[in-house]
């Protein structure tokens, strides 16, 4: 899962990638309107959380922009309640919005719906054959039994579980795992499917030889 | 103050009428006038034509029938002899009377002596006629009507001759052309006020539409009157234009004000409550972090608050003061904030400097000043304050040698809430606007200006040299 923070707060953008991190998504934190409009064009994103206060350009003109380009999920951090706030940021294609001060669980929560949403479920748990994951608790079942996995493992299956049966290339792995500028070394995601493959099934997940990989949807 | 409407009619009624009243006299007279040179006119013409026609060999026989001709029904021709009236009999009295009026004009003659000789009807009623004695125009009473009457002498027949109109004859006439000329105006009168009524209700409806447009609003509707209305009352609408566009640009800034203090009140509080529950979570750094979140929370408030004071109170206490100790001090009480930095904080120049200021005030604008300035400044680099007289006003100077200000910014820092983009510090974006204020209250004015190769340069310039103040 892979987010792009625009939040020109040093002190609070700071809080929140720490706290996505530490659930697991890869964070691109930008200060700068234009900065976030120049990324969303070359790199893939599960969710995007916008400030609307922003110092180099109007939230709302960034939103616009944003939506232009791009279909991903967009919850909105605003500071304003004024009612027309609220509702003009929804109308201008936001998913969401989180007023601040903001509880953290909640955040995440609403990051979990909007994402869910854009793929068409209804649930937070996800369920595939014998695999279930249960995307507010982090948990992940393979036959019924509990099976604890890493930060990043956890990331790469639900990434996988969210596109089942579709093979999704090496890089675009990589880059949902870890955000831009962060060290990733050239066999990491090998590893982790590795590890996922032992702690799960082998026949969970395939290797498409020389493109990436796929969930099976049907493995028991 | 009184109704335009009651006023334009009550002197245009008042007016018309006085106007109406001068051109009726006025007319008056000068038709009494004219008529009694008319009159006077005819009398002298007749009178001269009857002397023409007089025999000078004339007998008291001659007079007798003339006075058959002169007399009329009711009121026979009146003939004298030797002073003593001749009875007549009215019978013979002689035509008849063509018109009452005609009753109104009398014929006499006297004998050079004075002694009546023949008079017309009504001269004779009550006693004969005074004699004339004297040659011309004049108004004579007689048996209760005035007369005007116009004598001559005939040296001929040694007669004296005077032929006269009763004065009611004159009066009528004058008083009918009067009347005919007030009485088309006594007619219109009421018509034309009551136009006039209309025409000024009519002229003054654009000035109630006006203000009705501006009563019946409401507080929220800040639209600009945009309804036509006459040449007149254009300045006007301007003015009431003008002042809703200075009231919105006010409520426009308080609302920014409340948006952008929810926003600097929000922000570091939803940066607290994340590093608190990132800390909760583990996160090592994060404890620090909520501290940093709270100290600029703590910053954010006081500077609210401050701001919150100088709205409510007007005006400063003025007195005159030496700003140097002032300034040492607090330069003294942020020295170790500097120290910590490892920047050189200096104050140079006067050590003697009066301005007429609050105290407090100029605390609280300094402190705010050098705060920016120790703030934006890296580690390492130099905060120079310095008190000096420009163009013998006193002037206080904050220098830095942080990052300046991009040009377009420099005369927007003041506003409340603006702040230099993409600084990694964590101010409220209210010290400039504070200190913005503060000078505004001391009589002083703030300028900023960008230092080569970089930094930033803020003066506050007091307008008047205190001592000629003085």
């Amino acid at each position: 899962m892979r987010a792009l923070l625009i939040e020109d707060d040093h002190l609070l953008g700071d809080g929140i990638k720490t706290a996505l991190e530490r659930e697991g998504y890869a964070v691109d934190w930008f200060m700068l309107g234009r900065e976030a409009i120049s990324a969303i064009g070359s790199e893939a994103f599960s969710v995007i959380i916008l400030d609307l206060g922003l110092p180099d350009m109007d939230g709302m003109q960034v939103l616009n922009l944003l939506r232009e380009q791009s279909t991903v999920p967009i919850l909105i951090l605003t500071a304003r309640d004024a009612m027309e706030d609220r509702i003009g940021g929804l109308d201008a294609g936001a998913d969401d919005y989180v007023l601040k001060p903001f509880n953290l669980q909640e955040l995440l929560a609403r990051l979990r719906v909007v994402m869910r949403r854009a793929e068409g479920r209804a649930s937070q748990i996800l369920t595939l054959g014998a695999l279930s994951i249960d995307e507010a608790r982090h948990a992940v079942s393979w036959r019924g039994k509990d099976v604890k996995l890493g930060r990043r493992e956890y990331a790469l299956l639900l990434e996988l579980a969210r596109h089942p049966d579709r093979v999704l290339s090496r890089p675009r792995l990589e880059n949902l795992l870890y955000g831009w500028g962060e060290e990733v070394e050239s066999n990491t995601v090998e590893v982790h499917i590795h590890h996922l493959r032992k702690k799960l099934e082998k026949h969970l997940i395939i290797n498409v030889r020389g493109i990436g990989y796929r969930l099976d949807s049907h493995a028991q | 103050m009184r109704s335009i409407r009651h006023y334009l009619l009550r002197t245009l009624a008042i007016t018309m009428v006085v106007a109406g009243g001068v051109a009726v006299t006025a007319a008056y007279l000068i038709t009494d006038h004219e008529l009694e040179e008319i009159l006077d006119t005819q009398l002298s013409l007749h009178s001269r034509i009857v002397a023409g026609q007089l025999d000078p060999n004339a007998t008291i026989d001659d007079y007798a029938r003339l006075a058959s001709r002169m007399g009329l029904p009711e009121h026979p021709a009146q003939l004298y002899r030797d002073g003593k009236a001749v009875p007549m009999s009215s019978s013979e009295s002689g035509p008849k009377l063509y018109h009452e009026e005609e009753l109104k004009l009398v014929l006499g003659f006297w004998n050079a002596d004075g002694s009546p000789r023949l008079l017309g009807g009504k001269w004779s009623d009550a006693g004969p006629f005074p004699a004339p004695l004297e040659e011309g125009f004049r108004w004579e009473s007689y048996d209760g009507h005035r007369w005007r009457v116009f004598s001559m002498f005939d040296v001929a027949s040694d007669t004296w001759i005077s032929m006269g109109l009763q004065g009611s004859f004159h009066d009528e006439v004058v008083e009918r052309i009067t009347w005919n000329n007030l009485l088309p105006m006594l007619l219109l009168l009421p018509l034309l006020l009551w136009l006039m009524s209309r025409v000024i209700r009519r002229g003054v409806a654009p000035i109630q539409a006006l203000s009705s447009q501006v009563q019946g609003r409401s507080a929220h509707d800040l639209r600009k009157i945009d309804n036509p209305v006459p040449q007149e009352l254009k300045g006007l609408r301007q003015s009431l234009n003008d002042f809703i566009a200075r009231l919105k640009a006010t409520l426009e800034r308080e609302r920014r004000f409340t948006a952008d203090a929810a926003h600097e009140l929000r922000t570091p509080l939803a940066a607290l409550r994340i590093h608190l529950d990132n800390a909760q979570a583990g996160e090592e750094q994060s404890l620090q972090k909520a501290y940093v979140g709270v100290e600029r929370l703590q910053r954010v408030v006081e500077q609210l608050l401050i701001l919150a004071r100088l709205d409510q109170v007007a005006t400063a206490t003025s007195a005159t003061i030496d700003l140097y100790p002032i300034i040492a001090e607090l330069v003294a009480e942020l020295w170790p904030l500097a120290e910590e930095r490892d920047q050189h904080l200096r104050l140079i120049g006067l050590t003697r400097l009066e301005v007429r200021a609050d105290e407090v005030e100029v605390g609280i604008l300094f402190r705010n000043l050098l705060d920016n300035a120790l703030r934006y400044t890296p580690e390492g680099g130099q905060v120079e304050v310095e008190l000096a007289l420009w163009e013998g006003l006193p002037q206080l100077t904050v220098s830095d040698t942080g990052p300046g200000l991009p040009e377009a910014l420099l005369d927007k820092v003041t506003e409340r809430f603006r702040r230099a983009s993409g600084q990694g510090t964590t101010g409220s974006g209210l010290g400039l606007s504070i200190v913005s204020e503060l000078a505004q209250r001391q009589n002083a004015h703030l300028t900023l200006s960008n230092r080569t190769p970089n930094g930033l340069v803020v003066s506050v310039v007091w307008e008047q040299n205190q001592h000629e103040d003085r």
